[in-house]
């Protein structure tokens, strides 16, 4: 299906038992990280108060939309101290899903179309809710969580196993989702290409076409996905917060 | 394979990720919300400065409005005064005029009556000396009825002549 390989490009020695040498995928994620910072420092760090031109506009757009849908509506006032890390999380996903629109399959491809990168950003939301949560409630506080109030104790076998399972399905939903989605578009468009390559020369335009639609929907879901992922953080750690006023 | 576990993107998506909100809270994140704060700031700024002028304006109309009414006032009360003053003008010169033509009248009166006065004196005295003469010349000649008469005739005319008509 035209899948990458992953190749270590700079191998390192194992550290306390982990392996970190430097594979195209985590310079892909680097990439991802390098293009974050490229877009929005120039955008962030201007003097004049008053947006000029497109790109200004545009980028400060996308920025109050995800603050105002995710930051301010979700979270409220008191949540704003984790505006910069979910626009970082937004605008990282984001450049991450792009990177697999550009059109030189042999090296680019979207990095979110691997689980581990999900799975690490997916982490990373969960570890800082439930550190939230211990931080305010104290470790039985989290673990009292998870049987409700007004439930019989006898029904604790039966409901604290569900809502530990809900509780998980939280990161696991966010990585696969993510996942999926991107996985799946780029499958698509391989398939697409695959089919044009294949095909008689008469023939090759349906697939091309099909492939170029996939694209432009794929800059779709990128956008969707990123937002996707960045409000359900936002609405975990709105939970958090929450609970941590009761 | 994207499925199977590889620690190490997994790792370095980690690390590079919170590197990266470390980079951009600081460097990015903190100017901009400085920057959207200072524009909001502005915008309140402005809003309020428009409004402040709006309501200064408004105070300004208003105040133009009470000095209109003012002046309004001030005119309708003086044509009132003027159209009193001109009409107790007019009442007091009707009044002075009735004076002046009643003492007009009793000075013409007056007049009259001395002349009346003086013309009756005169023609006493005038048919008294005619009544000696007629009573002389009688006395002087014997006169028939036509004689007598024509002389009284005569002597009327030159009482006329003399005299003019006599005042009512």
């Amino acid at each position: 299906m035209g899948e990458i390989e992953t190749s270590v490009i700079i191998p390192i020695p194992k550290i306390a038992g982990i392996d970190l040498s430097i594979t195209n995928d985590v310079v892909l994620v680097w990439m991802a990280g390098l293009l974050t910072l490229l877009v929005l420092l120039p955008v962030c760090r201007r003097q004049s108060p008053i947006a000029r031109g497109f790109y200004q506009n545009l980028m400060e757009g996308l920025i109050e939309f995800v603050e105002r849908e995710v930051v301010a509506e979700g979270l409220g006032s008191a949540g704003r101290i984790w505006a910069p890390f979910l626009l970082t999380m937004f605008f990282f996903i984001l450049c991450a899903n792009l990177l697999g629109l550009v059109p030189v399959p042999s090296v680019f491809h979207a990095v979110t179309a691997n689980i581990n990168v999900t799975a690490a950003l997916a982490l990373i939301v969960f570890i800082l809710t439930v550190s939230l949560k211990i931080r305010r409630q104290g470790v039985l506080g989290l673990l009292r969580g998870f049987m409700p109030q007004g439930v019989p104790w006898w029904m604790a076998f039966l409901v604290v196993p569900i809502e530990v399972l809900s509780w998980l399905a939280r990161p696991l939903s966010l990585a696969v989702r993510l996942f999926a989605n991107m996985m799946a578009g780029h499958a698509l468009i391989f398939v697409f290409i695959g089919m044009a390559m294949g095909s008689a020369w008469l023939l090759k335009a349906l697939p091309l076409v099909g492939a170029i639609v996939m694209d432009v929907f794929e800059l779709f879901v990128a956008f969707v996905q990123a937002f996707i992922f960045t409000m359900l953080a936002g609405i975990y750690i709105k939970d958090a917060i929450e609970e941590e006023a009761h | 394979m994207q499925l199977g576990l590889d620690v190490r993107l997994l790792v370095w998506t980690l690390i590079t990720f919170g590197g990266l909100v470390a980079i951009l809270a600081k460097f990015a994140f903190k100017p901009l919300q400085r920057l959207l704060e200072e524009r909001e700031k502005s915008i309140r700024d402005s809003l309020a400065d428009a409004q402040r002028v709006r309501d200064e304006a408004e105070g300004i109309r208003r105040e133009g409005q009470a000095h209109l009414q003012e002046s309004k006032e001030a005119a309708r009360k003086l044509i009132e005064e003027s159209r009193r003053v001109v009409a107790d003008l007019q009442a007091e010169g009707r009044k002075q005029a009735r004076v002046e033509a009643d003492a007009t009248i009793q000075r013409a009166r007056a007049e009259i009556e001395q002349e009346v006065r003086k013309s009756v004196d005169e023609l006493r005295g005038t048919v008294a000396s005619l009544s000696i003469k007629v009573a002389r010349d009688v006395i002087k000649e014997n006169l028939d009825p036509a004689r007598h008469e024509a002389l009284v005739d005569e002597y009327m005319q030159q009482l006329k002549t003399e005299h003019g008509k006599p005042t009512a």
